[in-house]
């Protein structure tokens, strides 16, 4: 099974650039540009772009609220971009121009690289938001709640949360490359768009709200406000 | 796939690409929406106050106006009531009055009345007496004293009812 990831270009240093990066860049661009043309001048009653804008900030930010509770306004923004970036990476595959552009125009989630490096952000996060949340002191003590016996098991779930989370991404979305591009193969016609509905859109949208579901829960189990005795 | 190089440098750049992906967007998209939004939703509440301000204002207006009107309509029936308590006594005082002068002026009529008979009597009386006496006197042909018969005739005709 070939995820059709090379390097594309090497940067002074010897750095490799590969075809997933540049898809990376592709997608920080659309969504940039996507971000500067509907709020570029914002009306009161909203038109054109601004509603799109709106409804995407409204729509994560009351997700995330709802997950978290109000202190989950201030990471929405993260959610936010996380998944407009996945949104874009997961479902590109439907453009079918993997072929065309040596892999780069392709689900960029398909390599490992790119969901554990989100995984792990996610997750740094978490701990970032229960540190800020009870203190250092009342992070490591909650490590030890409710029976210091859990103590190992939770920090191995620091370890398990982003593993799941990167692996489960990465598997949906390499699964349906290797199906899409199987299907490409042996039966060009037709079929691929059919097959693309579900593989590319419906399976890489899911996996952007699971993802972005997932953190949100972990988030929110670090911040939730345990009732006094 | 393996842990190479190309997926340590890939982790990296995705770092590096989603924070610098997270600050942009946070300045470009989320804060300036969610202001956006909120003072929408400010304006719209502030909006919804000043009408509910300005009908709670007009409400007392009409009440303060409804108090005049009913305050002013009171006066009016006040006023009324008295020009027509004035009129009742002026014209009861008129119809007093208009009684008494007729009651004087029959009165008078009366009197003068009396006064015209009686005068009337006495010189009907006179008359008669004279006339009497004239036709005693032809009768008799003879002048008996006659200022006794005077005074018999007179006594005669006063013992008579008219």
């Amino acid at each position: 099974m070939e995820d059709g990831i090379e390097v594309i270009f090497n940067l002074p240093f010897n750095i490799p650039v590969t075809n997933v990066v540049i898809m990376s860049w592709i997608a920080m661009a659309v969504i940039i540009l996507w971000a500067w043309a509907s709020t570029r001048n914002l009306k009161l009653v909203p038109t054109g772009l601004q509603k799109t804008a709106e409804t995407v900030v409204e729509g994560i930010t009351n997700f995330v609220v709802g997950i978290i509770g109000p202190d989950g306004k201030k990471f929405a923004p993260y959610l936010g971009t996380v998944a407009l970036f996945l949104a874009i990476s997961n479902t590109v595959g439907a453009l079918f121009m993997s072929e065309l552009t040596n892999g780069i125009i392709g689900p960029s989630t398909r390599g490992i690289a790119i969901p554990v490096a989100l995984a792990v952000m996610t997750i740094l996060l978490t701990i970032g938001a229960g540190i800020q949340k009870k203190g250092l002191l009342g992070f490591f003590k909650s490590l030890f709640e409710p029976i210091w016996i859990l103590f190992p098991f939770k920090i191995l779930e620091f370890f398990i949360k982003p593993l799941s989370l990167s692996m489960r991404l990465f598997g949906n979305i390499l699964g349906a490359y290797i199906l899409m591009e199987m299907i490409i193969t042996n039966i060009p016609i037709i079929f691929p768009s059919l097959a693309c509905l579900y593989f590319d859109l419906f399976d890489g949208l899911l996996q952007v709200f699971v993802f972005v579901l997932l953190s949100s829960l972990y988030i929110a189990e670090e911040v939730e406000v345990k009732e006094e005795e | 796939m393996e842990f190479d190089k190309e997926f340590w440098v890939t982790v990296v750049f995705t770092f590096i690409n989603v924070i610098v992906l997270y600050i942009i967007l946070k300045k470009l998209l989320f804060k300036p929406v969610t202001k956006h939004m909120d003072d929408r939703s400010k304006k719209i509440q502030e909006a919804l106050d000043l009408a509910e301000e300005a009908k709670r204002k007009v409400d007392e207006m009409k009440e303060e106006y409804d108090a005049k009107l009913r305050v002013a309509k009171e006066e009016g029936n006040q006023i009324i009531a008295d020009y027509k308590k004035r009129a009742d006594k002026e014209y009861e005082q008129a119809v007093v009055t208009a009684k008494k002068e007729a009651e004087l002026i029959i009165e008078k009529a009366k009197v003068e009345l009396e006064v015209e008979k009686e005068q009337l009597i006495s010189e009907v009386k006179k008359q008669m007496s004279d006339l009497v006496l004239e036709a005693s006197q032809k009768v008799l042909k003879e002048n008996i004293n006659t200022e006794n018969n005077k005074k018999l005739i007179s006594n005669f005709i006063d013992s008579q009812t008219i």
